[in-house]
């Protein structure tokens, strides 16, 4: 501190530093004083004064910063009662482009998506009313914004659908299927699976209030650099998104839409993330779509065009994994011919039943005899190319390695040390098991939810005990099967009616809807077709 | 001596008009002697107004630089004024200030101040000054003119007339780049690029979801500024590429309603930011603090979403920041604690690793950015394994600091950073800054 500091103690003012003129004020003062006390009554006393400060309507000093930024209106209509200023007459910001109101009397654009401006409102019944605070994200849905609920002052997520009979509909069964797994199956919010607060009609237009989250798991990897994320990180990701699955499967509904970019942190604070976007899902006994799942993350059985089930989350859960540790796409192809063949070049083959039965089998596959058996082979790039009438790129290599075994246990380290220390090792070994579980071509051996919930990557048990014990069902196998050839007379179900009978259930349990649904009154216009889904 | 200056304060709250008169022609003393200040025998620099003062600005151009200090009165009633203070030095070096020309009869307050600070012209005997209130106003100045002379008003720019709307402007920035640029905030959510020797605007653009408090030119453009206001962030704009803004900073839950005294139907998410300050040395830093916050924030674009330092030291709220002149890491502060502080950031308290950029969120240029927003990361670090801290958090603490009677309402810097004109309850006061 400079020596030559102004700052001197109240206490250090010597006497004799009074001046004459000091001494006059100070008379003039007392008189002032003497006058003051028999005119007003003393003041009662705040809780901490503020000298030269206005004071609020609640109480607190505003000062003169506030006067002239926060509370600047106030000050000007103090100044001149006939001033007067309204933020309603404040230009409006655009939210959705293109902005010019088309269609619905001009608050539709051409796409068919409501208009949001910033500050506007979204619903019109009392205690029902969102102030548009910012956009979040669009899809082929419509679109979702931030707003404000103000009545509770919550920050919340409204999907805003867009103006059109399709979306309508496969959004009243969004809506359905989340206020059943809300409601019934996850009321205590549990489960990792995003909360719908409410839904009503605005200007024609369906709008879903959900819970507001932060980033997505695509967007967390891309500000990671697209480097993997740590396995013990994954792992908790896992655990959060098996507990989801699990209760999909036990509500039997398929997601059919799992992916980086639907699975989103709670908050910045915490790795807790929530399952969203359940606008594709369906329940078990009412798959109508084979157009399904996105790309990278399509199952094979959605692929070769099969009867699915839950089991397709557990595929796209498997390639969701691997993406978090490697940081990219496990299977990035550029056409569902390029996908099939990434995923071919990887895992083999799927069993020739699946290609039996698969309606598009014959798109992806030649089929001929050897030995008296029907055979299937991938038909090369140019042969697809040819028959399809359009020019397929090969696939970019992403991965120096083509095992998922190599690709995983290569993936280098982010520290000066080359080499893997024996328990991270094991651990990626643990981890390659696990998510073969997921990746299994074959649906009816693919793992459960609640099968991969006592893997060794989850329950932290020991891989290698765990590889141990892998083995002993073996033999209970084998000597199963030598009771089954003394007694001679048991055949082997065949796959056909193995595949029935996975598929016998009781029937879907009605949707109770908690809430009548708003009503909806289509357009005039229906020629327009819909967008493609992808 | 407390008592009777507590009882003298709380009278003049309630006295009638005469005696307020009397007293304010006897605070008018540019001679008063405060001992409790300074050392025996150390002059005071100072001036006593009739009124409360805000806004302030001292003079950095021209042959006249140092000498002249403008400043503008918050009265809450339709007589206020902006009044030139002439800083007069003797032959003993000793100074004091005297009252010179002034602006009367204005309706609003001012809320902010800023002389001309273009070098051209500089030898001239006259000077243009720049106020906002409802209006964009121009004044000119003519320092040979009697002290008595009145303040000629030679533009009012408004968009008024084009946008129905009556909306208060809360400050504004003069280009150094090319001075016939103008940038104005406003509560109705704009900013506007004034020409002013067009006396155009030459665009007004929606900077802000809520109203706009601040703004200020980057160094070295004409085109990029930036902005803060009551949704409690800065945003960059490129008048090239007006299509889009870069958020660079925006508070978190820590700055969240920290009282309830918002009166609109929806309180922001984040507190708002009230002031910013430039650095006009780096055009990559400056200084913003938040509503109801004691400490400063420290921002680098190069940087986006958080700050990079927060000054801590203020035990009140702070209600003014401002880049040392020529300085890129040297600034002053003043809040509700009666403190003004001097801070160096090339001084740590503490020294720890400079942050570094980990991340690939969007670096913004000077051209702009292609993306709208950049989403906040400095919480995603605690979930990588190598994750560096973005914001390192250095501790300072101030080079400098003077404890004076009352809150300390707004500060300006003299043009060879030896003075810092404060402004607290009605006073004026020059602190010597030392070199």
């Amino acid at each position: 501190m400079d020596s030559d500091s102004p700052i001197l103690p109240l206490s250090n003012n010597p006497p004799a530093a009074r001046t004459h003129d000091h001494s006059q004020r100070n008379n003039h003062a007392r008189h002032v004083s003497s006058s003051g006390t028999t005119l007003f009554a003393p003041v009662k006393p705040a809780t901490k004064k503020y000298n030269y400060r206005r004071v609020s309507p609640h109480g607190s000093y505003i000062s003169p910063l506030e006067a002239m930024t926060v509370k600047l209106a106030d000050t000007y209509s103090i100044c001149n009662p006939k001033f007067q200023f309204s933020s309603e007459q404040n230009p409006r910001r655009p939210l959705t482009k293109p902005s010019e109101g088309v269609h619905n009397h001009g608050f539709d654009n051409v796409n068919h998506d409501y208009v949001l401006y910033v500050n506007d409102l979204l619903g019109t019944d009392e205690g029902r009313k969102y102030l548009i605070l910012d956009t979040l994200g669009h899809g082929t849905f419509g679109q979702v914004a931030r707003c404000q609920d103000l009545k509770t002052q919550q920050i919340v997520a409204i999907k805003v659908i867009k103006n059109k009979p399709a979306f309508y509909n496969q959004c009243v069964m969004e809506v359905s299927i989340l206020e059943l797994l809300n409601n019934k199956y996850d009321p205590e919010d549990k489960r990792h699976l995003i909360r719908l607060y409410d839904q009503f009609m605005h200007k024609n237009h369906l709008c879903l209030v959900f819970e507001l989250l932060s980033i997505n798991l695509y967007e967390l990897i891309k500000q990671n650099q697209f480097r993997g994320l740590h396995l013990s990180l994954v792992r908790s990701f896992a655990t959060q998104l098996l507990s989801c699955t699990s209760l999909l499967k036990q509500a039997r509904i398929i997601h059919c839409d799992l992916k980086p970019e639907n699975i989103l942190l709670q908050d910045l604070s915490s790795p807790i993330v929530k399952v969203i976007d359940f606008g594709s899902a369906c329940h078990e006994r009412q798959t109508v779509y084979t157009y399904i799942q996105s790309r990278f993350y399509r199952s094979p059985e959605v692929i070769l065009g099969l009867h699915y089930n839950c089991g397709i989350d557990m595929w796209s859960l498997g390639c969701i994994l691997a993406e978090l540790f490697l940081g990219l796409p496990l299977f990035p192809g550029n056409s569902e011919y390029n996908q099939l063949c990434r995923i071919v070049d990887m895992l083999g083959n799927p069993p020739t039943w699946m290609l039996e039965m698969g309606k598009n089998s014959k798109k992806y596959y030649n089929s001929g005899f050897v030995n008296g058996r029907k055979t299937y082979e991938l038909k090369s790039i140019e042969q697809f190319s040819i028959e399809n009438n359009k020019t397929e790129q090969p696939g970019k290599q992403y991965f120096g390695e083509k095992t998922l075994d190599a690709i995983v246990l290569n993936y280098p380290r982010r520290k000066t040390t080359p080499k893997l220390t024996p328990e991270e090792h094991e651990e990626r070994l643990c981890f390659i098991d696990f998510i073969k579980q997921f990746l299994e071509l074959n649906p009816l051996k693919r793992w459960t939810p609640d099968q991969a919930k006592n893997h060794p990557f989850i329950t932290g048990a020991s891989f290698s005990q765990y590889c141990i014990d892998k083995q002993k069902p073996l033999l209970t196998t084998q000597r199963t099967r030598n009771r089954s050839h003394t007694i001679g007379n048991q055949a082997v179900v065949p796959p056909s009616l193995q595949r029935a009978s996975t598929y016998v259930s009781n029937e879907p349990e009605e949707f109770v809807h908690t809430r009548p649904l708003p009503q909806y009154y289509p357009p005039a216009n229906e020629n327009e077709n819909v967008d493609e889904f992808f | 001596m407390t008592d009777l200056r507590r009882n003298r304060y709380s009278i003049s709250a309630g006295v009638g008009k005469s005696v307020l008169d009397s007293l304010g022609k006897f605070y008018g003393s540019p001679k008063r002697q405060l001992p409790n200040k300074f050392e025996a025998g150390k002059e005071y620099t100072g001036y006593n107004a009739p009124w409360i003062p805000f806004a302030l600005d001292w003079l950095k151009q021209g042959k006249y630089s140092s000498e002249w200090i403008a400043m503008g009165s918050l009265n809450e009633e339709p007589n206020n004024m902006i009044q030139l203070l002439k800083l007069i030095t003797g032959d003993d070096g000793n100074s004091h200030l005297e009252k010179a020309q002034a602006a009367t009869d204005l309706e609003y307050p001012v809320t902010k101040l800023l002389w001309n600070p273009s070098s051209v012209g500089s030898n001239t005997d006259s000077q243009l000054l720049a106020s906002t209130d409802q209006q964009l106003r121009l004044w000119k100045t003519d320092f040979e003119a009697g002290i008595d002379s009145p303040l000629l008003c030679q533009a009012s720019l408004s968009t008024h007339v084009k946008t129905h709307n009556n909306a208060p402007l809360t400050s504004f920035d003069w280009c150094k780049t090319d001075p016939s640029y103008i940038v104005v905030s406003s509560l109705d959510t704009t900013c506007t690029v004034w020409d002013i020797v067009a006396q155009q605007s030459k665009t007004q653009l929606i900077a802000h979801d809520k109203e706009v408090y601040d703004v200020a030119f980057l160094k070295d453009s004409i085109n990029v500024f930036v902005s803060v206001g009551a949704d409690g962030s800065v945003r960059m704009f490129d008048l090239r590429s007006l299509d889009h803004s870069t958020i660079i900073y925006e508070g978190d839950s820590t700055f969240w309603k920290r009282n309830g005294d918002y009166t609109n139907a929806s309180p922001p998410v984040s507190a708002p930011l009230l002031r910013l300050s430039a650095c006009d040395s780096d055009v990559n830093l400056m200084a913003t603090f938040h509503h109801n916050s004691s400490d400063v924030q420290m921002i680098d674009i190069r940087v986006p979403g958080t700050a990079y330092a927060t000054l801590r030291g203020h035990k009140g709220d702070v209600n003014a920041v401002k880049w040392m002149p020529g300085s890129k890491s040297k600034l002053a502060t003043c809040g509700d604690d009666c403190v003004v502080s001097l801070w160096d950031l090339d001084q740590p308290v503490n020294p720890s690793p400079a942050p570094t950029l980990s991340v690939s969120g969007t670096t913004p240029g000077m051209t702009g950015s292609t993306s709208e927003y950049v989403t906040p990361v400095s919480s995603v670090n605690s979930m990588r394994e190598t994750a560096s801290p973005l914001n390192a958090d250095n501790q300072y603490s101030p080079l400098l600091s003077w404890k004076l009677e009352h809150e300390v309402n707004n500060l300006s810097w003299s043009v060879k950073n030896d003075g810092l004109a404060v402004v607290y309850g009605k006073s004026l006061e020059i602190l010597k800054v030392p070199q």
